[in-house]
């Protein structure tokens, strides 16, 4: 638009000339990060998390204080701060709220508790990651006794919302303990007023009516496994009857029927075999019903390292699969389907909102311990679902604590944890420390113990690093260039 | 750059121009396809032998690649060390309950009204008489 | 309240005149119809010629005079004063005939107007500063307020800038709360004042259940809203007092007053507002009212609606996505496109809100906000009626 003049009423306006002219000739830095976006371009970002993308030549003047008032990076830079000149300095305020705001649920602490309820499973999935053991030991379930002192452990959080997400194995072939926990979390839950909400993590073999009416009763959600078509899903799950997948479609239904189409969420597993058949695996979903697909990488943990299925792909590989994927869903949901990526839907939420996230791997310093617990069959606390599967391979770095003998203050507050966690703060650690999609990824320390034997990493060897860096470059990317996608993508952030 | 046999790549850098601390971080990043060996070459001058890692066979190395992200971690310096007073006072701010940026609208009293924000020479009183 | 047959077209006339001077001092009557009421002095009797003994109100009301009995101060109403009815409360200065209706019980919106002094010289102003009270504005407010219907649902500050009047402000609001517990009030601030901790925490401290401060902010880049309110330092002073505000726990709604100078960067607002104010209780983007400095800058500021379409869609859309309240104030249905209709809302303060005779035969104009009165001669080059068919197609 033109430049406005406003008339002259006895000098009574002045210009803009007037005004622009306090903002001076020069300006300052405002803290900030950059990382290649691809061969012209860098995407920077600031304390804050917001982000943008400008080319090399525009950076490189940028950080030589030459960048002209007048070039329309000027102005954008200054918007999101990542510039201060003379007219303003609440940049620094507002950066400072929005830092906190970002770093606003560390002090609420742990919200999500795991309870493994029993080793025991029925499936034998090669990628297992939790190395079941066969039915019929009871010596793998966990004791009402141990439950009990989880519970009160639990209740010391000072969050005020609470998810408790069962476990396994097959939580399913413990129902009663499911329930009791249930029931006496709920009247615990009398005095201190928590929104707690319920997950069962299942295949949902074993889905009965008596289950359905608990679930009914207490609002409890089920979280299942969803590979992908029929072929693949049943070629990833093996069970007896090789019918894992029409018992796992069944179920959905039913639990649908019984408790309404929000009730059940569905996580997948990449295998060597999903690789091929990204698209299927999305229209799956679809069908389905579901309105969310979280793709995720295989991680070394379990019986997926012994039976070899996770060095069946590189990153690399994955990488391709996961564009693949995106590219379908976008697709979709142009043609009025809804449907959302998780992952995506995260990094973006953090790129595009001034919002935290919970999600446990994401999370600077790491989630392990501080935004989640797991409590094991034995009654052994660990640091996230991970750390208890790492224990199962005879590595118990990650063991925080007993119920027996532990609170949450000593687990949460112990040195060891608080150590691990300073150390392996991606502020603070190598390339890390400088990278430019810094606050949108995260630090893994039991991913990079049970990959490179230590927690920090050697992140130019990271598929964790890699994987992240990737993702991001590629959401940003379609950010930038590819406006209706981009259009797609901003509809999920909510 | 000096490239010898079987892919080993060779960099020479002169100390006056780039810092250790540069020449350092720019081949951690590449330390992962590679093996890193920095030789001291005089006193001011280092050589960067790059040696590829059997797992990554096929990463030619572009010299000017290695030399532009010296140049881009110099920039990566200059930064942090230009803005390392002021991320310091936004995290201290971040984590007070008190405005530290602005102490003077923090505790000034609106009556005295300091800064003149209610006009020129005019304090925020009630004002007014009654006119006929 | 408007219907098909009685559509305004002209502004509600809230000042007048009387023919009549008395040597008194100026005086805050609430009206009525009762000869009975409780403190007669503080009431003017709206007379028919049937009632007698009005000796002891404080003013007797009439539209015609056939009567030749004593009372201390009668005047004259003009025709345009038709609506007055029971519960209305008028400001008399006998002494220069001055009426001012300030509380209209019949109103749809409720406006205190407390001040006409201003820290700020927008240059689309519509209410355009002056240097001094001509009226001791915050007295009349303390006698009124106590008047006004304790079921009143809603009060607007407004001025100029309230903040000015300091203490009397909060006495204000204190008052407000006491005596109208069920209304609901809207502060319209430029925010500057807040920026002093100690002014929030005084208006946090009135601990009104239901209160919200609409503050404008023009532009992402800081001497640019300083130039809009032609200011400097306006802008941090007002990031500061929102920022201070939600601090101690008082609403905030942020205004964006669309013209030449926001439309420019208006994405770039309302990215900066979704990132820098999440707490926002709302978003009003309001169309240009021609009048004051807004008629003074008419031809350099105003932009016709059916050229901002892009803009205007892509900043609520941002703003929704992001979870905030959004409403569009001030802009008729014809002008908007479809997809943004959810968010007209009807804002504009009932008395200056009228329709223009184009407007007769629309069939949208029910949910319509209608124009100011100011617009008459400058609006929209593309108002037309609307038809059924073409809504539902």
């Amino acid at each position: 638009m033109k430049r406005v003049l406003l008339p002259l009423h006895g000098t009574t306006f002045q210009s803009e000339a007037a005004f622009q002219s306090q903002a001076g000739k020069e300006y300052a830095l405002l803290p900030m990060r950059f990382l290649k976006l691809d061969a012209s371009r860098y995407v920077m970002t600031n304390m804050a998390a917001e982000y943008v993308i400008v080319d090399k030549a525009t950076l490189h003047r940028y950080v030589r204080h030459e960048l002209s008032s007048d070039d329309p990076a000027y102005e954008l830079l200054k918007s999101r701060h990542f510039l201060l000149d003379a007219d303003s300095r609440i940049a620094l305020d507002l950066l400072a709220c929005k830092y906190r705001t970002k770093h606003s649920l560390l002090s609420q602490l742990t919200s999500l508790f795991m309870f493994v309820v029993t080793l025991r499973c029925e499936h034998s999935c090669p990628y297992c990651q939790v190395s079941r053991q066969s039915q019929d030991r009871k010596a793998f379930d966990m004791q009402t006794a141990h439950a009990e002192r989880a519970i009160e452990l639990m209740f010391e959080t000072p969050s005020p919302a609470i998810k408790v997400e069962f476990q396994g194995g097959e939580p399913l072939l413990n129902f009663e303990l499911i329930r009791w926990i249930v029931e006496r979390v709920v009247a615990r839950n009398r005095d201190s007023q928590k929104s707690v909400s319920f997950v069962i993590t299942t295949n949902l073999a074993l889905i009965n009516d008596e289950i359905l009416e608990f679930c009914a009763d207490y609002g409890v959600f089920i979280s299942t496994s969803l590979d992908g078509p029929r072929e693949l899903h049943n070629a990833n799950r093996p069970r007896p009857g090789n019918d894992s997948y029409e018992r796992t479609v069944a179920g959905i239904e039913r639990v649908r029927y019984r408790l309404g189409g929000d009730s059940v969420a569905a996580l997948m597993t990449t295998t060597r075999l999903s690789l091929a058949q990204p698209e299927a695996i999305v229209d799956e979903y679809i069908t389905r019903g579901f309105t969310s697909i979280f793709l995720r990488c295989l991680s070394p943990f379990g019986f997926a390292v012994k039976t070899g299925a996770v060095g069946s792909y590189s990153i690399e590989e994955w990488l391709i699969f996961y564009r693949r994927a995106l590219a379908h869903i976008i697709e979709r949901c142009r043609q009025g389907v809804a449907i959302r990526e998780d992952y995506a839907a995260l990094i973006l939420r953090k790129a595009l909102t001034p919002f935290p996230t919970h999600y446990v791997d994401l999370q600077s310093p790491a989630g392990i311990g501080l935004a989640c617990l797991a409590f094991n069959y034995d009654g052994n606390i660990y640091a996230s679902d991970e750390s208890r599967m790492l224990a199962e391979m005879k590595d118990t770095t990650f063991q925080l604590g007993h119920v027996e003998h532990d609170s949450l203050a000593s687990v949460v507050g112990s040195d060891r944890l608080i150590r691990l966690l300073g150390d392996t703060m991606s502020e603070s650690v190598p390339i890390c420390h400088e990278c430019g999609v810094q606050p949108y990824c995260g630090s893994d320390p039991v991913y990079h113990h049970a990959t490179q034997g230590d927690a920090i990493g050697h992140k130019p060897r990271s598929g964790f690093c890699r994987k992240n860096m990737e993702v991001i470059r590629h959401l940003l990317t379609l950010m930038e260039d590819d406006p209706s996608s981009a259009e797609v993508l901003r509809s999920w952030i909510r | 750059m000096e490239q010898a046999t079987t892919g080993v790549v060779l960099f020479h850098f002169d100390l006056l121009v780039h810092s250790m601390y540069v020449i350092k971080t720019t081949a951690l990043r590449y330390s992962g396809h590679y093996h890193v060996a920095i030789e001291s070459n005089g006193a001011s001058r280092v050589s960067v032998i790059l040696r590829p890692r059997d797992s990554s066979p096929l990463h030619p190395l572009d010299a000017r690649q290695f030399d532009a992200d010296v140049l881009e971690q110099e920039l990566r310096e200059r930064v942090a060390l230009e803005t390392k007073s002021v991320r310091e006072l936004l995290l201290a701010q971040a984590f007070s309950a008190m405005a530290l940026v602005d102490p003077e609208t923090e505790t000034s009293d609106f009556r005295d009204d300091p800064l003149g924000i209610g006009g020129p020479n005019r304090k925020v009183r009630t004002e007014g008489k009654a006119h006929p | 309240m408007d219907s098909l047959m009685q559509m305004k077209t002209e502004a509600t006339v809230l000042h007048a005149k009387f023919s009549e001077r008395y040597d008194r001092e100026p005086c805050v009557l609430r009206v009525t119809r009762n000869a009975d009421v409780n403190q007669p002095d503080r009431h003017a009797l709206l007379s028919t010629e049937k009632q007698a003994n009005s000796v002891a109100f404080g003013a007797t009301l009439s539209y015609q005079w056939n009567l030749s009995t004593s009372v201390p101060m009668r005047f004259t109403l003009p025709d345009a004063f038709g609506y007055l009815d029971e519960g209305d409360i008028l400001r008399i200065s006998p002494r220069s005939g001055d009426v001012w209706v300030m509380y209209r019980v019949n109103a749809r919106t409720h406006s205190v107007f407390v001040t006409e002094r201003c820290n700020s010289w927008c240059v689309m102003c519509s209410q355009p500063p002056k240097p001094r009270d001509s009226v001791n504005l915050a007295d009349a407010w303390e006698q009124a307020i106590p008047f006004m219907d304790p079921l009143t649902p809603e009060l607007g500050f407004t001025g100029g800038e309230p903040t000015l009047l300091g203490d009397r402000f909060i006495k204000l609001l204190t008052l407000a709360r006491d005596c109208l517990p069920k209304a609901a009030i809207h502060v319209l601030s430029n925010g500057r004042l807040f920026a002093y901790l100690s002014f929030a925490e005084a208006v946090a401290s009135v601990k009104h259940n239901d209160l919200i401060v609409g503050i404008p902010l023009y532009s992402d880049i800081g001497w640019r809203h300083d130039h809009v309110v032609q200011a400097p330092h306006s802008f941090d002073q007002t990031v500061r007092g929102i920022l201070n505000l939600a601090r101690v726990g008082v609403a905030v709604e942020i205004r964006v007053v669309l013209h030449r100078l926001t439309l420019e960067r208006l994405l770039e607002l309302a990215q900066f507002i979704a990132r820098n104010f999440p707490f926002a209780a709302h978003v009003a983007l309001m169309g240009y009212e021609p009048i004051g400095f807004g008629r003074t800058n008419l031809r350099s500021l105003w932009v016709d609606p059916v050229e901002y379409h892009e803009p205007l869609k892509r900043a609520v859309q941002w703003l929704v996505q992001q979870g905030i309240a959004v409403s569009i104030y001030n802009h008729q249905r014809c002008i908007l496109p479809e997809s943004l209709w959810p968010f007209a809302v009807k804002s504009i303060s009932d008395w200056k809100n009228i329709y223009l005779p184009i407007c007769e035969g629309c069939e949208a104009r029910q949910d319509c906000g209608g124009f100011f009165h100011s617009a008459v001669d400058a609006h929209s080059a593309h108002i037309k009626p609307l038809q059924v068919h073409s809504l539902l197609s």
